[in-house]
């Protein structure tokens, strides 16, 4: 029963996935402000766009794979069992066919953030905006053409090997353009040293090493050799925790007080990088040495005394990050405890002078976001007002009314019913899946029915969250 | 030429990696074969020419960082500049020239380290043909010339080709012994090929590298390369055994164990590698010298699948 | 009426999930009793449990990438940990039945419940206000696909106290993952060889 757990916490939460990759593409083709074309919308919602695209392509593919795994499991079929006319192999194709543009999914978003926090923190525009934005595209192509190099040592044919291992390699040119893109925004830029810019500067060191050991493996050759091994392991935590967490961590420190209206606590933000930084070094850089003394990934137990030593200090870097862990709590910890101290208040909306809308509106937004739609007439839209001295808020104007979503709770009960659906599945106790499946699907449909969805926030309501807002950026000037 | 150039590069890499990992003993860097010769080249040389961009980047990753820190008032600041053609030449342009390089050299590698590819020793010996069947959580080893079989423990004359034919009796397992070179899947119904050649005598730790169970971790072989008179002495020795492999102790061999000790069969029945795949494949197997399906006899097959 | 579940399906030989549940039990009680204590449970769920604000559905995204991160984490360590005990003749404290079990929850819940969320969580933290939006285009969608990827991290979870989770990697290759070899696991359950073998190397 256990990989039936697998498969129903996979398919349960690929539903939430997909719809997720749905929703922001329509909301950023259909939803961008007045006057924002393509090329001048933000990195970061660009590196989203091309997620959620990669989102939509493959996550299908996931839902397949495992509901074919699922039907042999569940009856008897053989989609993936040799015996019986199946293929294991396709399970492979299918899976990575999902599993390599995923870690794009992931990896593009982080990208993104640090296309916003470097110029940010740098006091510059981002250097190669359109650059920037062709390699995130191109990375998202190519993503789609690469799976074969998670299983090179199939026994394929040197052409095929050949072909994933290069257009693999050559994925590397546009992430490496991003990389110097980063590096040039620094260049000749006043470096304000956040914890947010501790995160981006330790991943472009670590995350290259990370490309790096990439790379070496998409040679088909030494992958030969490198595959399954622990190098394996180090080369995708080198990756996934230098770009994917880093990343993450960053864009959390970055927008924190745009949404929660307060600054995370810098002391601890910064003991957490470091733990991380370093205990990431002392967990995975043996693992590359394991992986070429021959130790392969998953094994629970071994004789050979040459491992011991390095297995030791990656267990030393695990300490220093969970050392690293409990820092990060602390931050948040002290960050909530001292939300109402006033150097950790925002009160402009704008606490790191931002280039781009969302800094424009106040800290925490209103519910509605934005009071008056902004226009946009070029990139970095909100340091262009700035400078022209044009108010993006339009304080003051005639305000009008706000159609809003109404809160509701399908989803919480959708949710509830596929818990007992998969809980049931797993255990095969088929009354109760029947209930929980039901319910899921009468839920939807109660919901769709449902007439009563939105409200207006009456203008007055507006007006009055506007000027309490601009009373207090004035509070804030006079300072 | 290309090789000339290539020849050179490995001869840096292989220096400067030597002084980077000396003191460790690194089993893949350290290859007791062709192939495994073949990978190390190939891995040094990517990596130097690799690190001619990476040690770049984390140098002026660093340098930028500090010199152009917010105290450092007498840095120069330019708050407008983003862009320059120049520099975007040379970002896309000296990857796309180090990718190019790799690109060749693993268009070449795909080939030259094809493990399809027959080995050819210096010495013309004949090579080895050994049959390979990865179990619940062992390895067992027909050597089908020799009419004998082995279970977790594979001997081979030095400076002799050795032709593995690799298969599964149970889920995916990777057939790999680091010290000669790559690896390959042993997946059942079907056959993969591997061919490796050990160049110097030694007790070379053999495993599989693919998750397969419970007892995945214990499931490693010794590959024991020795000279051409200790191969035929360990023939004997084995043909010694008391033991046969057929299809009535098949059965008993092929449940799972784990930690499975070395075992010797005197005498293995005719076609049973080929049985075995066949088992997981609607009783066909496909014919290595022709590429064509070919029926293997009923009696043996169902006689094997009978007895669980 | 129950199909295979039974009482044998709880893990009560193995004393690591025993103190885990007891732990989770603790602190889920406290703040259970704390919500209860401060009457947030009518603001909790107006406020953010039925909520189709992007900034809300972002901070409950992240709140539960950070507690995937704890349960990702602990199987971490407990394999580092392992892998430093676990050598020359010492079988370490975890049983490849139990190991096997934490590798592939690590990955599967690094992935699909910390990195996935997260990402989720920083999208709808940012791409409306970015974008100059009011909210994304299909606000319940939202609501739905947080609380579809939140009880599918729960399913994981419960795999830990009621039966076992997969013990075929995070991406479950076939045909380890296939029905017969699940089965073998549970005849040798049956069988009480696999019971044994946890309790001779506990």
């Amino acid at each position: 029963m256990g990989v039936d757990y697998y498969i129903w916490a996979i398919q349960i939460s690929g539903v939430g996935t997909l719809l997720t990759g749905v929703n922001f593409f329509v909301t950023i083709v259909k939803m961008r402000a007045p006057g924002m074309t393509w090329l001048k919308m933000p990195v970061f919602t660009w590196t989203a766009f091309c997620s959620s695209i990669l989102i939509m392509a493959t996550f299908p593919v996931l839902t397949v794979a495992v509901a074919l795994l699922g039907l042999d499991r569940y009856f008897g079929m053989h989609f993936f069992t040799n015996d019986g006319g199946g293929n294991q192999m396709l399970y492979l194709n299918l899976i990575w066919a999902w599993g390599h543009p995923e870690v794009y999914i992931l990896v593009l978003p982080a990208f993104g953030v640090f296309s916003e926090v470097v110029p940010a923190f740098s006091g510059k525009p981002l250097f190669g905006y359109k650059t920037m934005v062709y390699a995130t595209c191109s990375i998202m192509v190519l993503s789609f053409l690469v799976w074969v190099h998670h299983f090179f040592t199939m026994g394929a044919g040197p052409d095929v090997n050949a072909f994933f291992g290069i257009a693999t390699m050559i994925i590397s040119i546009p992430t490496g353009v991003k990389l110097f893109n980063w590096l040039f925004t620094m260049y000749k830029g006043r470096i304000q040293y956040h914890a947010c810019m501790y995160w981006a500067v330790g991943f472009m060191v670590v995350f290259t090493i990370g490309g790096m050991t990439g790379v070496m493996m998409a040679i088909p050759g030494s992958d030969f050799v490198l595959h399954n091994s622990l190098f394996l392991i180090a080369h995708f935590h080198n990756v996934i925790i230098g770009g994917v967490y880093f990343g993450y961590v960053c864009g959390m420190n970055f927008w924190a007080p745009k949404v929660l209206g307060f600054k995370m606590n810098e002391a601890w933000g910064i003991r957490a990088f470091w733990f991380w930084l370093v205990g990431f070094f002392f967990a995975f850089m043996p693992l590359y040495v394991l992986g070429f003394e021959g130790m392969t990934r998953r094994i629970n137990h071994y004789d050979n005394p040459a491992w011991h030593p390095w297995m030791l200090i990656a267990e030393v870097g695990a300490v220093l990050i969970l050392f690293g862990v409990v820092c990060q709590l602390m931050q948040i910890f002290v960050s909530i405890r001292d939300c109402n101290k006033p150097e950790n208040r925002d009160f402009t909306g704008d606490p790191w002078n931002g280039r781009t809308l969302e800094w424009s509106t106040s800290s925490p937004p209103p519910v509605y976001n934005y009071a008056i739609v902004p226009h946009v007439s070029s990139l970095d839209a909100f340091t262009h007002d700035k400078e022209n001295g044009i108010d993006t808020r339009q304080a003051g104007a005639q305000y009008e009314a706000i159609h809003m979503p109404k809160n509701t709770a399908s989803g919480i009960s959708a949710g509830a019913f596929a818990l007992i659906f998969g809980f049931a599945a797993v255990w095969y106790i088929w009354w109760l899946a029947a209930i929980g499946l039901v319910g899921v699907i009468a839920t939807v449909i109660a919901r769709s029915a449902n007439k009563d969805i939105d409200y207006y926030i009456p203008a007055e309501e507006v007006a009055r969250i506007e000027n309490e807002h601009t009373r207090k950026l004035m509070a804030q000037a006079a300072e | 030429m290309k090789n000339k150039l290539l020849a050179r590069t490995a001869r840096l890499g292989g220096l400067s990696s030597a002084l980077l990992l000396a003191g460790c003993e690194l089993d893949v860097l350290d290859p007791k074969g062709p192939v495994g010769e073949g990978i190390k080249t190939l891995i040094t040389t990517s990596v130097v020419a690799m690190l001619i961009v990476v040690v770049p980047t984390i140098i002026l990753t660093l340098w930028f960082a500090w010199q152009y820190r917010q105290s450092n008032t007498s840095a120069e600041y330019l708050p407008k500049w983003s862009h320059s053609n120049k520099i975007e030449v040379v970002i896309w342009g000296v990857p796309s020239l180090i990718i190019l390089f790799l690109a060749v050299i693993t268009y070449q590698t795909c080939h030259s380290l094809d493990p399809y590819k027959p080995l050819e020793a210096e010495s013309n010996a004949k090579p080895l043909h050994v049959q390979v069947v990865a179990q619940d959580w062992k390895w067992l080893f027909i050597y089908p010339e020799q009419g004998i079989a082995t279970v977790n423990q594979l001997a081979m004359p030095v400076n002799t080709p050795v032709d593995f034919d690799i298969t599964s009796d149970s889920v995916m397992n990777s057939f790999f012994i680091p010290r000669l070179g790559s690896m390959i899947y042993a997946m059942a119904g079907m056959q993969t090929q591997l061919h490796l050649l050990a160049s110097e005598p030694g007790d070379y730790m053999g495993e599989s590298a693919n998750y397969s169970g419970r007892g995945f971790s214990d499931m490693r072989f010794h590959a024991l390369a020795m000279s051409n008179d200790e191969f035929n002495a360990w023939v004997e020795k084995v043909r010694a055994s008391s033991e046969q492999l057929d299809s009535q102790t098949y059965p008993k061999l092929a449940a799972p164990s784990e930690a499975n000790p070395v075992e010797y069969f005197a005498h293995v029945e005719p076609g049973m590698f080929n049985t075995i795949v066949a088992k997981y494949n609607n009783g066909m197997v496909m014919d290595k010298s022709t590429g064509k399906m070919i029926q293997v006899q009923q009696s043996a097959m169902s006689d094997m699948n009978m007895k669980e | 009426m129950l199909g295979r579940l039974s009482l044998s399906a709880i893990p009560l030989d193995v004393p690591i999930l025993v103190g885990t549940f007891i732990g989770v039990l603790i602190v889920g009680v406290a703040v259970l009793g704390l919500i209860t204590y401060y009457g947030k449970w009518g603001y909790l769920w107006k406020e953010w449990f039925t909520s189709v604000d992007h900034k809300r559905l972002a901070v409950m995204y992240i709140v539960l990438a950070l507690v995937a991160l704890a349960r990702g984490f602990a199987d971490a360590i407990m394999m580092r940990t392992q892998l430093a005990l676990a050598y020359a003749g010492n079988p370490g404290y975890l049983p490849p039945h139990h190991y096997d079990q934490i590798f592939s929850a690590h990955g599967t819940i690094m992935i699909f419940f910390l990195a996935m969320a997260f990402m989720t969580g920083l999208f709808n933290f940012i791409v409306p206000l970015q974008i100059g939006a009011r909210d994304v285009a299909y606000p319940f969608l939202n609501n739905l696909s947080f609380w579809m990827t939140a009880v599918a991290f729960m399913l994981v979870n419960v795999s830990l106290f009621i039966g076992e989770f997969s013990q075929c990697g995070w991406l479950a290759y076939p045909p380890l993952s296939e029905m017969q070899f699940s089965l073998a696991w549970v005849l040798t359950t049956i069988s009480g060889r696999s019971r044994s073998l946890v309790l001779a190397r506990c």
